[in-house]
C-alpha cells in the first residue's frame, strides 16, 4: 500500500484523498514512513512531526466523512524547506547559527496551504542558509542524489528535491535566490518553479536576499505545480497541455556555449518534441549576461552580508568556508553601485525580453548545462576548482533571478551516469501558467518524469 | 582597487576583522563587479529610479488583470 501511495503525484493523491480511495492518515504514514527511512538515508530530513501529522491526518478524514467542503489539497501530507517558518517552530535554515531558533510568526504561504487543508509534516534539509547550488551543507552532511549517491542533488533546496524525487511526498516549498528550485529539479528529475519575483509572498521565510528570493514549488510535474501554485498565489493556473500556435524561442550565445554535448542533444530532443505539438521554434540570442551576473551577484551579496554582518563579527568560525566566501564580497561594494544595480533592473530585463524571446512566449534554455556534478568534484580541489565547479553549474540560472522573471525546471532525459537532465522554460512576469503548460505539453508527450530514482526503493513494501 | 582598501572598508566600516583579514581573495571579483557595473551605469538616465522595476512588474500586472 505504500508503494501505491507513493507512486502517487500531487494531483492523483489530492484526489484520491477526496474520494475517500486513500485516507489522509494511510497517506500520511506512508509519508512519515519513507521519509523516516529513504529520506534520512539520502539526508533530506531535518525534522518530522510524527504524533502532530498522524492526529492532523484523523481529523482531515474526519471532515471529510462528515461532508465538509474540503480544499484542494485536503490531508495531503507536504514537508518543506527548513527556511518556512510556523510560529513557535524550529526554523534552522540549515545553519549551524541558526540552530534552536523558533519562528514567531507563520509564513502567509504556509498559511495558504494550511487554509487548503494540506499538512505540514516535517521540515527538509537545505544548503547553509541557502547558499549553495549543489546543496552543500558541512555542518549536516552532504545531501545525497537518490540517482545516484555519488553526485549532489542540486540546491539550495536539496531536500525538497530528494523528498519529492524519492516519492517520500508529492511537492514540497523550496526558493530560488539564483536557481535553488531550479537547480534540485534539473539535478533530481523534477519540476522546479521559480515564480515572478514578488508573486508568492515572501514573508515568514528566512530571507538571504530580498530583492531575489522567490519561494515556489517543487513537484514531480507541471500540472502539480500549477495546482501548488493556485493555492500559494490564491490565483487560478489551470493548464490545458495545448501549445499549438505557440512560438518557443531559442537563445543561442551565452546559453549554449558551455553546453555538454549529452545535453544539448537532449535540448534538441526537447525541441523537436514542442515541434511535433504544434508550437513554432525561433532562434534568438542573448544580450551581454556577463553584465547581468554582475548585477545579480552584487545584489545577493550585498543583501547577504546585510543580513549576515553581525554573524560575521560574532560567530565567523561557525559558517562553512565555501558560503562565508560567497556572502563577504556583498561588504565590499559601494551603497551607490548597489542602487545602480536595483535602478537598472527593468531596463535590463525589457532588453533580456526583447532579445532573447522576441516575439515568443516562452524561451527554452538549458537548466544546467553541464552533467550533475559529483559531491567530490564540488568539495574538494582548489579553491579556484570547486568556484568554477558551482559558477558552471548556475550558468543558466542566475542570471534569471535578477531579471525577475518566471522560470521552471522540466526533465528531459538522463546523461551517461544515469542523472537526470532539464531544460529550463522562461518567460515573461507573471506568465507562471503559459510556462506550466508548455512544460505540461512536454509531459504528455514524454515519460522522463514518470522515471525512479533507485533510491526511492518502491519494492519494500 | 586595491586589497588594502578593501581591507580598511571590512575593518573599520563595516567592523568585521576577520572578513578583512580574508579581502584579497574577494578583491578580482568585486574589482570586476564594480567595473562592470559603473560602465553601465553611465548610460543610466538621470532620472533613474530603483523603484523602476516594482513599479513596472505593478503595471504589467494591472494589465494583465484587466479586461
Amino acid at each position: 500500500m505504500t508503494a501505491a501511495i507513493a507512486s502517487l503525484d500531487l494531483t492523483a493523491l489530492a484526489a484520491a484523498i477526496a474520494s475517500g480511495e486513500v485516507s489522509s492518515e494511510a497517506a500520511t504514514t506512508a509519508a512519515l514512513d519513507r521519509l523516516e527511512t529513504v529520506g534520512r538515508k539520502l539526508k533530506a530530513v531535518k525534522r518530522l512531526d510524527r504524533a502532530g501529522a498522524l492526529e492532523s491526518a484523523r481529523a482531515a478524514d474526519k471532515a471529510r466523512a462528515s461532508g465538509a467542503r474540503l480544499g484542494p489539497l485536503h490531508g495531503v501530507p507536504l514537508a518543506h524547506k527548513d527556511l518556512f517558518y510556523r510560529k513557535g517552530e524550529l526554523s534552522e535554515g540549515g545553519a549551524k547559527i541558526r540552530a534552536g531558533f523558533r519562528a514567531e510568526a507563520t509564513a502567509t504561504v504556509i498559511e495558504r496551504l494550511d487554509a487548503a487543508g494540506a499538512l505540514d509534516i516535517g521540515r527538509l534539509q537545505l544548503a547553509e542558509f541557502a547558499l549553495s547550488p549543489t546543496g552543500y551543507n558541512e555542518h549536516e552532511g552532504h545531501p545525497l542524489n537518490p540517482w545516484n549517491a555519488a553526485h549532489v542533488p542540486g540546491g539550495s533546496s536539496s531536500g525538497s528535491g530528494i523528498a519529492v524525487a524519492a516519492r517520500c511526498v508529492a511537492a514540497s516549498l523550496g526558493t530560488d535566490t539564483g536557481g535553488s528550485l531550479r537547480h534540485p529539479g534539473a539535478m533530481c528529475g523534477l519540476v522546479g518553479l521559480k515564480p515572478t519575483w514578488g508573486l508568492v509572498p515572501g514573508d515568514g521565510v528566512m530571507p538571504l536576499s530580498a530583492s531575489l528570493d522567490c519561494p515556489g514549488p517543487l513537484t514531480r510535474t507541471a500540472r502539480d505545480a500549477a495546482l501548488m501554485m493556485s493555492v500559494m498565489t490564491q490565483r487560478n493556473h489551470t493548464l490545458s497541455g495545448d501549445v499549438h500556435g505557440m512560438t518557443i524561442a531559442l537563445p543561442g550565445g551565452y546559453y549554449r556555449e558551455t553546453l555538454h554535448p549529452a545535453i544539448a542533444k537532449a535540448l534538441e530532443e526537447a525541441a523537436a518534441v514542442f515541434r511535433d505539438r504544434g508550437a513554432t521554434m525561433i532562434e534568438t540570442a542573448p544580450p551581454d549576461m556577463a553584465l547581468i551576473n554582475a548585477l545579480m551577484h552584487l545584489l545577493m551579496s550585498v543583501e547577504a552580508a546585510t543580513i549576515h554582518r553581525r554573524w560575521l563579527i560574532e560567530r565567523p568560525g561557525d559558517y562553512a568556508d565555501q558560503v562565508r566566501s560567497r556572502i563577504e564580497p556583498g561588504l565590499f561594494y559601494p551603497a551607490t553601485r548597489y542602487v545602480e544595480a536595483l535602478a537598472m533592473r527593468a531596463s535590463l530585463t525589457r532588453e533580456w525580453i526583447g532579445a532573447c524571446m522576441g516575439s515568443a512566449d516562452v524561451a527554452l534554455i538549458p537548466a544546467i548545462p553541464v552533467p550533475v556534478p559529483t559531491i567530490a568534484a564540488t568539495t574538494e580541489g582548489t579553491p579556484a576548482d570547486v568556484a568554477r565547479a558551482i559558477a558552471a553549474v548556475t550558468h543558466c540560472t542566475r542570471g534569471i533571478n535578477y531579471l525577475g522573471l518566471p522560470a521552471t525546471s522540466v526533465p528531459c532525459g538522463f546523461d551517461g551516469a544515469g542523472l537526470p537532465i532539464g531544460f529550463q522554460l522562461v518567460g515573461r512576469p507573471f506568465t507562471e501558467t503559459m510556462i506550466l503548460n508548455a512544460a505540461a505539453a512536454y509531459q504528455d508527450a514524454t515519460d522522463w518524469h514518470n522515471r525512479i530514482p533507485p533510491a526511492a526503493d518502491l519494492n519494500w513494501n | 582597487m586595491d586589497d588594502d582598501l578593501l581591507r580598511r572598508i571590512a575593518a573599520e566600516l563595516n567592523d568585521v576583522p576577520g572578513t578583512a583579514a580574508r579581502a584579497a581573495r574577494s578583491t578580482p571579483l568585486v574589482a570586476d563587479t564594480n567595473g562592470r557595473i559603473a560602465e553601465a551605469a553611465k548610460a543610466l538616465p538621470f532620472d533613474s529610479t530603483p523603484y523602476a522595476f516594482p513599479q513596472w512588474l505593478a503595471a504589467l500586472e494591472k494589465s494583465r488583470r484587466s479586461p
